[in-house]
């Protein structure tokens, strides 16, 4: 039973680790940004009308020129981010968004990954518990002797 | 020694099931959220964005001026070749209804310098409003994806249709024969792209 607990240290281990590294990764780094850097990002999350598979952010076409122009405009007169990508997807469409909406059917994108990850966790638990050797394991007269034959015939 | 076979042979329905219904989420996401028509015709049947700003002949122009006629907002540019193609097709448009007085032409310059846009009116002609847009906001609340872009306006100022393309003349006349006779049976326009084109 002891030997057990010890072999179950470095999963739980490795486990409080990924947790650990899950909460970071969600809390971290949201500090205070600047105007430019939110104007980066908002610019970088908007298609290139004008453009196939470029963001608003790395195009000079004259309609990305524009629309930096306006998120720059907006994030100084006090817009959040969401707000200014609504504005321009009531212009362009949602298709001009490059991060899928959080709600309605679109959103499964973002919960289906989330939903697998964990379902093959729960499988891997259910694999390694069907690998550990059950406690109340009985070793039988005859398996004794069996063993007890093999060793002999092995020694030198 | 059976038992786990057993198991193993029960847990493999459940884990082809599961694979299924991901499978299936993700195929109704990609038949649900695809559809690109709402890019073009979000402002169809809207107030029409205001257009103020000065003109190249430094005069300023209000489109709220306009109500009470049919208003063409064409968006151009003088390096693009489908709108010198459909330039004299608004010449001969704008002619005609400036007698009548029932529609008129406001040109929008899309990334063009001031000097470029007025020797292409002095070289192709044309008597409109030519609108500046230094900032390419007016284009921008059009959702203006290329040039020539144009959207003609109900006497009321609403959008009515987008056309992508080069328009011509027999085509806006049409278009305008249709929304009267859509006004009279109480029908609306829809988007439809290029169907003015001229090809």
């Amino acid at each position: 039973m002891r030997d057990l607990s010890r072999a179950r240290w470095p999963w739980i281990l490795v486990l409080a680790l990924f947790a650990g590294a899950l909460v970071v990764a969600a809390v971290g780094d949201r500090g205070p940004r600047t105007t430019a850097e939110r104007a980066r990002a908002v610019s970088e999350s908007i298609a290139c009308p004008q453009c196939q598979g470029q963001s608003v952010a790395d195009s000079e076409a004259p309609s990305a020129r524009a629309i930096r122009t306006e998120v720059a405009r907006r994030l100084e007169a006090g817009e959040t981010d969401d707000q200014i990508r609504d504005y321009i997807a009531g212009i362009y469409g949602e298709d001009a968004l490059l991060t899928p909406p959080r709600d309605g059917v679109a959103g499964l994108i973002w919960f289906l990954p989330v939903a697998g990850f964990v379902g093959a966790l729960g499988g891997l638990v259910v694999v390694f518990r069907r690998w550990q050797v059950p406690e109340d394991v009985e070793v039988s007269d005859e398996d004794q002797v069996l063993v007890e034959q093999a060793r002999r015939s092995t020694r030198p | 020694m059976t038992a786990p076979v057993r198991e193993r042979r029960r847990i493999g329905p459940w884990i082809a099931g599961a694979v299924l219904v991901v499978l299936a989420a993700f195929i109704g996401v990609l038949a649900t959220g695809g559809g690109s028509d709402g890019v073009r015709s979000t402002l169809i049947g809207r107030p029409a964005p205001g257009i103020t700003g000065d003109t190249i002949d430094g005069a300023s122009y209000d489109l709220a001026q306009h109500r009470g006629e049919f208003v063409v907002v064409n968006f151009f540019a003088t390096w693009c070749v489908p709108c010198i193609r459909e330039h004299p097709e608004l010449v001969e448009f704008e002619e005609r209804h400036r007698r009548s007085g029932d529609a008129s032409v406001v040109s929008v310059v899309f990334d063009s310098r001031p000097e470029q846009v007025r020797d292409f009116f002095a070289e192709y002609g044309g008597e409109w409003p030519v609108v500046l847009d230094p900032d390419g906001r007016t284009s921008l609340e059009y959702g203006v994806t290329g040039v020539p872009e144009s959207y003609l306006l109900a006497p009321d100022g609403t959008v009515l249709i987008k056309i992508e393309g080069g328009v011509t003349a027999a085509a806006l006349e049409g278009l305008l024969e249709q929304v009267q006779v859509a006004d009279v049976e109480g029908d609306h326009l829809g988007d439809e792209d290029d169907e003015a084109d001229e090809s």
